[in-house]
């Protein structure tokens, strides 16, 4: 590993902005006559806009939350709750329009859909530009469509799992303002024994500055289906604040699977107030990898609710918290049937000063009878004016179950770098190996694409420190 | 944060007065003790600092306590004795509000023994403050037996000088609620705190016990340690924070919970949380909750004992190697032989 290596890359592609010309914003602020307009463009059918209202009601009623991270900066009265550009929703590359195409190609998309992916959606500020999926999945009966054309051409399924089973408007306030003012995203059908061998993909995108992304993404995996969906996220850098407040509902039936995978790399100005949560069946399976990079502020805690016997959840996650960037994530795993079991390991680096929180809860019911659970959190600061913590909440209420949690904070061993630099490597080199050494848990868990450009962004997260 | 115990719930005695305690080996070289008032609290400002579980109930000791000691031992005195303060409680005696004190001279040596015992209903409050100068070795154990009616509430506050050593130890196994909060400040360099505990639940008790740990200053190190079980519908909550402060370089934390869960209906809670603003630091904790191991019993009966031995031996081998910790051999042989077995076997 040569250090010139590591200053090649180029990294500026995240932080390009486009000349878009937008369609239609509702300007800034929150009110009925926005929710409206928002329902309105999208030429939505009532039930929606009606449960865009309550769920605006809910919103308006709610506390923000005291705990966590800062959010006395974020001013949501500021946010441009919808933003359209002026591209309508396109099945080829070549459709969609020049500058926005740009963008994706420049961050790999097309590349990533043609050598392997079943299916991509890529969405711009608010709506989806580009939605495509694999002809022989649409014959398996497979539905990859972007959330807002899904509402129009299945209302029957998605009016009744539309967070109404899973996240509801109710279980938080940025879960209220996303359910009033949500846009884009993508909806998922996995038909009974259907296997999705290879990933779908969806690619959020926020371009105009102050603007919020609020797209939802609904994964139904029917009995003993199989589909592991990748979502990546990124934006350019603002003086003002972004604020993306998605949700994520998953429902995995009888004996199917979901792998679901993120790698977030939102700029340096966004508020991350994101919801995600599965519900698995019985011998369904979640697991859930994450990289977590970007954005100022993050508060997301993926829950998987293990209500069917035999259900399993994984969890595994790097979290990278560099300057001026306060990252509190974690998981939350509910086991509430018998002989369910959950695994989670949690990484994080916390370097110039930020700061990386590990925020979970592990919940054993009294019906969860022959339980299994582990949870280990490993902290890495790479200097003393960052900060680490681990805040693991373990709640039993049953006798019979294995449970487990540890959890570790410290630096780079000097013993460590002191062998590596006999073998011939340089200090440099030798922190940066150790570093990758640390995620590489999670890296395996990635596909390869994915997986380097997480080492990527590590390496650039490092330069100046390391390498 | 989940909230710890609901005070509206627990009904708050009279004011009473308690005259049953008895000291035991008192008078020992190097050692002063004598009754706490409020002109020797007024010298300790420095240890008003957050404390305890409620400020309600802190606040109730500071304006009421009814008993309390202020022990304090001379520089370079080595006590051979321990003392041991026998709290005990009785119908006459029910209401035991506690404020203490223990001031540690440099270099010196001591162990003090919190006998909180007997009585079947009644109300506990008590705050203890110990203060361990440079090179100081104290070793506190708190055992709370108390009866089956009990509430009990223990806030004690620990500051540990340059090179101190602080062994602590709390035995919980009585009252129908009892809440205990150690908050540690290794405010300097090289001191140490290891805590060695032990809980055992059962029928319909609830314990809340937290430690939080602070390391403010470099190369300082703490251990903590719990173990329990419960029983029947106990429920126990652990909360054990281990915080280190910028400049604590060096720092070694280390904290463990074990909770044996022998019935369906228990209820076990930990929030083991880890707060790290040094990079120089060795700090981890873990937490485990589980059943008796099958295989073990199945041994032990084999061996010609019934289940209920069995599942009492396995108990005892969590609890026991706290236990021999007490340094006084009746108090011992009580807990080993009345309360933990009379408790597993009904």
């Amino acid at each position: 590993m040569k250090k010139d290596e590591i200053r090649e890359i180029d990294f500026s592609i995240y932080d390009i902005r486009d000349d878009v010309k937008y369609e239609f914003q509702t300007g800034k602020g929150l009110s009925k006559e926005v929710v409206l307009e928002i329902s309105e463009q999208k030429n939505e059918p009532s039930w929606m806009r009606e449960f865009r209202l309550e769920a605006l009601a809910i919103y308006q009623k709610m506390p923000m939350p005291t705990w966590g991270v800062d959010l006395s900066e974020l001013d949501i009265d500021s946010i441009i709750a919808y933003i359209r550009p002026s591209a309508k929703m396109q099945r080829s590359w070549e459709e969609v329009p020049e500058e926005i195409r740009r963008t994706f190609e420049r961050l790999g998309i097309p590349e990533a859909e043609r050598k392997g992916l079943a299916g991509v959606g890529a969405q711009y500020d608010s709506e989806v530009i580009y939605h495509n999926i694999k002809e022989s999945l649409t014959k398996q009966g497979v539905i990859f469509e972007d959330m807002d054309t899904a509402v129009k051409k299945y209302p029957d399924i998605i009016k009744e799992y539309f967070m109404t089973k899973n996240v509801l408007p109710t279980d938080h306030k940025f879960a209220a303002l996303h359910a009033a003012i949500w846009s884009g995203g993508t909806f998922v059908y996995v038909p009974q024994g259907v296997k999705v061998e290879v990933p779908l993909q969806a690619y959020f995108r926020m371009n105009a500055p102050g603007s919020g992304q609020f797209e939802h993404t609904l994964i139904i995996a029917d009995k003993g289906s199989e589909v592991h969906f990748i979502e990546g996220c990124s934006a350019p850098q603002y003086s003002v604040s972004n604020l993306h407040a998605g949700c994520v509902e998953l429902f995995i039936n009888e004996g199917a699977r979901i792998i679901y995978s993120t790698i977030e790399n939102w700029s340096k100005n966004t508020y991350n107030l994101n919801t995600k949560r599965a519900i698995v069946e019985k011998d369904g399976i979640i697991e859930w990898i994450s990289g977590s990079f970007g954005s100022k502020k993050t508060m997301l805690y993926p829950a998987s609710i293990l209500k069917g016997e035999g259900a399993k959840a994984e969890y595994t996650s790097v979290t990278f918290a560099a300057k001026g960037q306060h990252l509190d994530t974690g998981s939350k795993m509910i086991h509430l049937a018998p002989n369910t079991s959950s695994k989670v390991l949690a990484k994080s680096i916390s370097k110039d000063g930020g700061i990386s929180s590990y925020r979970g809860l592990l919940k054993i019911g009294t019906n969860a009878e022959g339980a299994k659970a582990s949870v280990q959190c490993e902290g890495l600061m790479l200097d003393d004016i960052s900060r680490s913590d681990t805040m693991p909440v373990i709640d039993i209420e049953n006798d019979n179950v294995d449970i487990g949690h540890e959890a570790k904070v410290g630096r780079i061993s000097e013993e460590q770098i002191f062998y590596l630099m006999s073998r011939g490597l340089s200090e440099d080199d030798a922190r940066a190996m150790i570093v990758r050494g640390f995620v590489e848990p999670i890296a395996k868990a990635l596909p390869l694409e994915y997986a380097v450009e997480m080492n990527r962004l590590i390496k650039l997260e490092l330069e100046g420190a390391i390498g | 944060m989940l909230k710890r115990i609901a005070l509206e719930e627990i009904e708050k005695p009279s004011y009473k007065e308690y005259n049953s305690v008895i000291i035991k080996d008192a008078t020992q070289e190097g050692i002063t003790i004598e009754k706490v008032k409020q002109s020797i609290l007024n010298n300790f400002s420095s240890l008003n600092r957050p404390v305890g579980i409620e400020k309600e109930l802190v606040k109730e000791v500071e304006g009421f306590f009814n008993t309390g000691f202020y022990i304090k031992t001379s520089q370079n005195s080595d006590i051979k004795k321990p003392i041991i303060l026998d709290y005990m409680a009785n119908e006459q005696n029910d209401t035991l509000i506690d404020y203490n004190i223990i001031e540690a001279e440099a270099n010196s040596k001591v162990t003090i023994v919190f006998d909180y015992n007997s009585g079947v209903k009644g109300f506990h409050n008590g705050i203890t403050k110990l203060i361990a100068k440079e090179g100081s070795t104290v070793n506190v154990v708190k055992i709370q037996r108390l009866g089956d009616e009990f509430n009990d509430f223990d806030s004690c506050l620990v500051v540990v000088g340059k090179n101190a050593t602080i062994n602590w130890s709390n035995v919980v196994i009585g009252s129908k609620i009892s809440a205990f909060d150690v908050a540690v400040y290794l405010e300097q360099g090289g001191g140490t705190f290891t805590s060695k505990s032990i809980f055992l639940g059962v029928d319909s008790q609830k314990y809340d016990m937290a430690y939080k740990v602070y390391h403010q200053a470099p190369k300082t190190t703490s251990s903590v340690d719990l173990k329990g079980a419960l029983k029947g519908s106990a429920k126990a909550t652990f909360i054990g924070n281990i915080d280190i402060k910028k400049g604590a370089k060096k720092a070694k934390a280390e904290e463990n919970e074990t909770v044996l869960l022998l019935d369906k209906t228990v209820r076990s809670i930990a929030i083991p949380a880890l707060y790290c603003a040094e990079d120089d630091v060795q700090a981890n904790h873990s937490a485990s909750a589980g059943q008796i191991d099958e295989d073990k019993l199945y041994y032990v009966m084999s061996r010609g004992f019934s289940l209920e031995e069995a599942r009492l031996l396995m108990v005892q081998a969590i609890l026991n190697p706290v236990i021999d910790l007490i340094p006084y051999d009746p108090v011992r042989e009580i807990i080993i032989k009345g309360h933990i077995g009379r408790r597993i076997i009904k």
